[in-house]
């Protein structure tokens, strides 16, 4: 479908002469073929809808969870079970509905709101939607195999390792979500490339899209924010797997270790929660005031510094693990100096709704639910700062009130705000006004009635977590209503969710720019065509469907622009600058394929088989894994090309520069790469700080082979730099796989005299020599694969993307292998000293 | 209905945005990895340490952070590299207010 084949008046039949195979060049391919439709149209239709899908079954369990604490004594469901009730509730909605669902929506509308024609890596986002797919069935399938996990969706140690959790439900838990992170994190990278290379002409930073502003940092936060997670919870696996002592204190572990590495990516989680809702916010909230957002400025201030500044608070979910009492008033200060960022963003859309009155409708309903929930919410949060206070109200329904009235309120009423308001591009239709006002009031009015009597349940010292309580000590008939109050909000729910079944069919056909919006994704038709722009126009305002008007005058197809139709046969969009958004490349995009969706069931297939210890067959999945990741890269390699734009010159095609879109993506990649570093090396530094009696209980590495480590790291990082420098060399691609392999082989001999066994410290230094050893692997995987393209013929001269891109995972490499080196040798050093 | 901003300039006024922010972030590593450093079992340094260095370490920071916040320029940009500034300075003594406010590691 095209915006030239729906009923509506404005997309009256083009037959314009050489459309059709533009058209044809982006079409999804029908029936169950669309599968390997990897256009970001269709993925992030995916990502919205599995979202959804996980978002009722989370709701579900919350219902079951109330309805047990409807009565005192109630036996409605027994504890084991209403442990992995609410451990599922909090699983699915934190990792599987809310990150992906807003990963979804950035997914669908970043290219249409940027003027590009897809985003930038559509293979890469699509194999990222199969695993979360995947993940989210493995740690479902727990279900089936009785094996729920129980343990809270922070999963705590000691309570999460073998020995207090002994069958399979904290595997399903570790390996699911990790699996399923994989989504989050190769979205974040995308997202970043998207929004800094793939640019209409002339949209610079300063004409950014307020929504790409809150997506770029959510997006370099997610790739911040999750790696400790990852790390931790390999770390738990490997204990949980093989003994290694990470959390054990006796052998110079600490379960609080766990607590820092899950919160530090926790507490940030909640802000790459509420960013994105917040953007949406800031992009709707406009359209319905008729005036541009209030302090644009002030936002963008607000939401960089808010993405730094969250990472500081991690440790005010440990008020009550005996932290001295400088580190709580550290980490109070910084929970009380978030509020200020958050300030800001909240006054610009009060001030914004004081430009003019706002229209009632049902997305401005949910919007100012937002501000009047979420500012509850964030108040409480103050409160919870303090650090006297948190004491008195910790693990009470206190902090449940609170965190739902901030994630709720955060991001679940924009959400349903932005269904309401960008449907019409998904459907062609609008949904119910009516019903969505129903199910406003419903979910309004329902979740204060659940959670705002929270807090006084909280305050009369109900704590969190337990399966039932005493009659007669004053929480009776506050759970009761609460659980009246989640039966109201789910009718709120369920009422939008028919509101969006039905209106597929019945709802009336949109408009063009049905809302009156400003924002480029509305310049053509809401329909669900396969495309986006037939000629991606020049941008010269941060408004430009108000500013220029002329834009919505003509047909959507007819819009001057460059690029027009598909001149040169393959799927194509233009690269910008980073900063200035000018034209710099034209980027060649993929079409359909099922590689990504291969690979991903292969990883699949390999934690199946951890959870079974079918070791085997692990290993058997991770080489077909790479062997699909070889076919996926294996295509012949377009740089030095040059075409004609029909407006902005002639320009290169796939440039090899570092403002290239690999390049930047590479960059986005060693920032999670950095990330899962620096976690190791603190959980290393944190051991050696608390526990300074291990430091040498589990021996000493070898200084030899360290030292050699670091070397032939440097030799490595020479050889890609010269094969970059030289523009491609078969020779140097060999030294670069050889030079990686001995690396690897010098730090396995490094640590080969610490007994991983022996101490949590000596483990976790393993583990900081084996990552190192993973990323040696794939610059060795890839310089073959790069040696193999150019004894087969696949490269020209000047065809250096992978080189340059190498060059800078090889350099990162041979950093992290230094500092590793570096530290093994260090308790040797202390020793002399 | 956008300010018009000189491209040229975006650049630098990126990397006023972003640097009190980053500075923030230095800053609370160190406050931390301090902190640590002489209250945990290691006891690496004693809090008088801990005082100056920490002391030192803000007043840099804090100049380093403050330094984009009296640019000039109206653009919105512009205000954003200001209001980071501001933003990350306020941030910036928070962090350090415990150390100044308490005498040991409780």
């Amino acid at each position: 479908m095209t915006d030239t084949t729906t009923q509506s008046p404005e997309q009256s039949p083009a037959q314009t002469a050489g459309l059709s195979e533009y058209e044809q060049i982006w079409a999804i391919p029908p029936g169950w073929r669309a599968l390997s439709a990897v256009s970001h149209r269709a993925l992030g239709q995916r990502f919205i809808v599995t979202g959804l899908i996980f978002f009722l079954i989370a709701g579900f369990m919350a219902l079951l969870i109330r309805t047990q604490l409807i009565v005192p004594n109630n036996t409605f469901m027994d504890a084991e079970t209403y442990n992995q009730v609410f451990t599922m509730h909090g699983t699915l909605m934190m990792f599987l509905f809310a990150i992906p669902i807003l990963e979804g929506f950035a997914v669908y509308l970043l290219p249409l709101m940027l003027g590009a024609r897809d985003l930038v890596f559509p293979r890469l986002g699509t194999f990222g939607y199969w695993c979360y797919l995947f993940g989210g069935i493995i740690v479902m399938s727990s279900f089936i195999f009785d094996a729920a996990p129980d343990g809270g969706w922070f999963m705590y140690t000691p309570l999460s390792t073998k020995e207090y959790t002994p069958g399979l439900s904290a595997d399903f838990w570790l390996i699911g979500i990790t699996f399923a992170e994989i989504a989050s994190v190769t979205a974040a990278v995308e997202i970043i490339a998207a929004i800094l290379c793939t640019r209409a002409p002339g949209m610079s930073l300063t004409k950014l899209p307020i929504f790409a502003w809150y997506m770029l940092v959510t997006a370099f936060m997610i790739a911040v924010g999750f790696p400790p997670l990852i790390i931790g919870s390999i770390l738990l696996e490997l204990e949980r797997v093989v003994g290694l002592p990470f959390f054990d204190p006796l052998l110079g572990g600490d379960p609080l270790l766990w607590q820092h590495l899950f919160w530090l990516f926790g507490h940030p989680e909640v802000y790459i929660i509420f960013l994105p809702a917040a953007g949406m916010v800031a992009t709707m909230l406009p359209t319905f005031v008729g005036k541009p957002l209030f302090g644009y400025g002030f936002a963008v201030a607000a939401v960089v510094t808010m993405g730094f500044i969250s990472f500081g608070l991690w440790a005010h979910h440990m008020f009550a693990t005996g932290l001295p009492t400088i580190s709580l008033s550290l980490f109070s200060a910084a929970s009380t100096a978030v509020t200020i960022p958050t300030g800001v963003q909240i006054f610009c859309f009060i001030f914004t709704l004081a430009l003019a009155r706002p229209r009632l409708t049902v997305p401005m309903l949910f919007i100012l639910g937002f501000l009047f929930i979420f500012v509850m919410g964030g108040l409480t949060g103050v409160m919870l700062a303090a650090v006297p206070f948190n004491w008195q109200a910790h693990d009470s329904y206190f902090v449940v009130a609170h965190l739902h009235y901030v994630l709720i309120g955060g991001m679940v009423f924009p959400l349903i705000g932005a269904f309401y308001y960008w449907t019409p591009h998904f459907t062609g239709r609008m949904m119910s006004e009516r019903l969505g006002k129903w199910a406003f009031w419903l979910m309004f009015s329902g979740f204060h009635i659940t959670f705002f009597l929270m807090h006084l349940t909280g305050l009369r010292g109900m704590p969190r977590r337990v399966a039932t309580y005493p009659e007669g000590i004053g929480w009776d008939r506050l759970n009761m209503l609460s659980t009246i109050g989640s039966y109201i909000l789910a009718a709120g729910v369920l009422v939008f969710v028919w509101d969006f079944v039905r209106h597929r069919k019945t709802g009336p056909i949109a408009k063009r720019n049905p809302w009156g919006a400003a924002t480029l994704e509305w310049l053509y038709p809401p329909i669900a065509p396969g495309h986006n722009f037939h000629a991606i126009p020049r941008i010269s305002s941060r408004e430009p469907l108000w500013d220029h008007p002329h834009l919505l005058e003509n047909q959507a197809h007819e819009v001057e622009g460059i690029l027009r139709g598909a001149p040169h046969g393959q799927r194509e969009t233009v690269g910008c600058h980073p900063v200035t958004g000018e034209p710099i490349q034209i980027v060649r995009l993929p079409g359909p394929t099922w590689i990504p969706m291969w690979s991903a069931l292969f990883i699949a297939v390999a934690a199946i088989a951890m959870l079974a210890s079918a070791y085997v067959i692990a290993a058997a999945a991770m080489v077909a894994t790479l062997i699909c990741f070889a076919i996926w890269a294996w295509e012949p390699a377009q740089t030095g090309q040059t075409h004609d734009t029909g407006g902005e010159g002639i320009l290169p095609v796939n440039i090899a520069t570092k403002l290239g879109h690999t390049h930047i993506a590479t960059i986005g990649t060693l920032l999670v790469i950095g990330a899962l570093f620096a976690s190791i090396v603190f959980a290393v530094l944190y051991l050696w700080n608390v526990y300074p009696d291990f430091t040498v209980t589990a021996g000493l590495a070898d200084p030899l082979f360290a030292g050699a480590a670091a070397v032939l790291a440097l030799v490595l990082a020479l050889a890609a730099w010269g094969a970059n420098r030289v523009g491609g060399s078969t020779v140097l691609d060999l030294i670069a796989l050889v030079a990686a392999g001995a690396t690897m082989a010098a730090l396995y001999f490094a640590v080969l005299p610490i007994d991983p066994q022996a101490s949590a410290l000596g483990a976790t230094l393993w583990v900081q020599a084996g990552f190192v050893a993973v990323n040696l692997f794939v610059i060795a995987y890839w310089s073959l694969f790069m040696a193999a393209r150019k004894i087969a013929g696949q490269v020209a001269p000047g065809q250096t993307i992978p080189e340059l891109n190498r060059a800078s995972f090889a350099n990162w490499t041979a950093v992290m292998a230094i500092v590793t080196a570096v530290i093994l040798c260090a308790p040797q050093l202390e020793l002399f000293a | 209905m956008t300010t018009k901003t000189d491209d040229t300039d975006l650049l630098a006024i990126l990397r006023d945005i972003a640097r009190p922010a980053l500075i923030w972030a230095a800053h609370f590593i160190f406050v931390y990895a301090a902190i640590s450093a002489a209250c945990a079992d290691r006891a690496l340094f004693g809090f008088g340490a801990l005082h100056v260095a920490v002391l030192i370490v803000t007043v840099l920071a804090v100049i380093g952070a403050g330094y984009s916040i009296f640019r000039s320029g109206t653009d919105d940009l512009r205000r954003s590299a200001r209001w980071s500034g501001i933003i990350s300075v306020a941030a910036i003594m928070f962090s350090a207010a415990p150390l100044i406010l308490l005498d040991s590691c409780g």
